[in-house]
């Protein structure tokens, strides 16, 4: 998997709240043998070069349909 | 009737994510133990290649339930791959000159079992046991005509496409990364209650399209009700998506 270790970017995505339920810096992604902090998620999400992040991206539209 | 064997395994490391998957482990025990099933685990440190073969050779499970890692060819223990299909040296060749390049990826990992230096966070390559890849040997048609759960990223890309092949009734697993939150609201424990609203439906004598639809109908409410906190939502769709259910889909215990 190729990826790209740009710097941390401030999350900006109005649709959701930010986080209402905790503080961003106690939470925890768990994927597999790493974990990663919500703004980790979102660089991932924002960074056309991660596989992992378009994947993301596709799924984070299909909520949605919810 | 004979009551069915329930097979669990839950390897456990403090600050990785078997320290939740455990929890969810424990809780699978107690229900089927509840429910009067004949249950067995194999936890932590004992959760090794050879001590999982053997049990599974004597126990003979219905069901084998993992809480554990995974990886596209393998079920992880505590140190080293517990469940796999090993690939022959033909397989390793055509692999090779495919042309495919996730093929040709597995086999780089194969060639180069170090790995390669990565970026940090999500996409970090060091430490990845899945790299190299498992080399014990074929063990999953050991569980032959059972009903196979894995609560593990990635095992049903390939280890649960072949297990059918094996003999495996039914294989329920992930294509990809298995994703959950872990923060001081216990959100982790609504992904273990997903998880194991499946296998409460198995023990209550469902079949697993029912079983299926259970999970969806409580995921699917979760997802809703938690649609605006993305950090919950997205991992809950995100496994929903990446869930695949191989083999016989009207299989039941019993």
């Amino acid at each position: 998997m190729t990826c790209d270790c740009n710097q941390a970017k401030t999350i900006n995505n109005s649709k959701f709240e930010k986080l209402s339920l905790d503080k961003p810096e106690d939470t925890k992604i768990m994927a597999g043998y790493a974990e990663f902090t919500i703004q980790q998620l979102e660089n991932e999400i924002d960074n056309p070069n991660s596989e992992i992040g378009k994947k993301l991206k596709s799924v984070e539209a299909d909520l949605d349909k919810y | 009737m004979e009551t069915a064997k329930i097979l669990i395994v839950a390897p456990m490391k403090r600050g990785d994510p078997t320290q939740h998957t455990f929890k969810w482990a424990q809780h699978a025990v107690q229900m089927a133990k509840d429910l009067g099933y004949d249950v067995k685990i194999i936890e932590k440190n004992d959760v090794t290649y050879k001590n999982v073969t053997k049990t599974i050779q004597e126990f003979k499970p219905r069901l084998f339930a993992s809480f554990s890692h995974g990886c596209p060819n393998s079920l992880i223990g505590q140190n080293e791959c517990m469940i796999t299909r090993k690939f022959t040296v033909e397989e390793l060749l055509n692999m090779y000159s495919s042309g495919n390049l996730e093929k040709v990826e597995t086999f780089r990992k194969i060639i180069n079992p170090m790995g390669d230096i990565s970026c940090p966070g999500i996409c970090t390559l060091n430490n990845d046991i899945c790299n190299p890849i498992c080399n014990n040997e074929t063990n999953i048609d050991t569980l032959s005509n059972t009903i196979v759960y894995a609560t593990a990223c990635f095992s049903a890309k390939q280890l649960g496409v072949c297990s059918t092949k094996y003999g495996v009734q039914s294989y329920i697993g992930f294509q990809d990364l298995l994703m959950f939150p872990v923060d001081n609201l216990k959100s982790q424990n609504i992904f273990g209650e997903i998880q194991l609203e499946f296998y409460k439906s198995l023990l209550m004598g469902k079949t697993i399209s029912q079983a299926e639809q259970d999970m969806i109908q409580l995921e699917d409410s979760y997802i809703r009700k938690y649609k605006t906190i993305k950090y919950i939502s997205l991992p809950m769709l995100w496994n929903k998506v990446n869930r695949r259910i191989l083999g016989d889909k009207e299989a039941s215990l019993y």
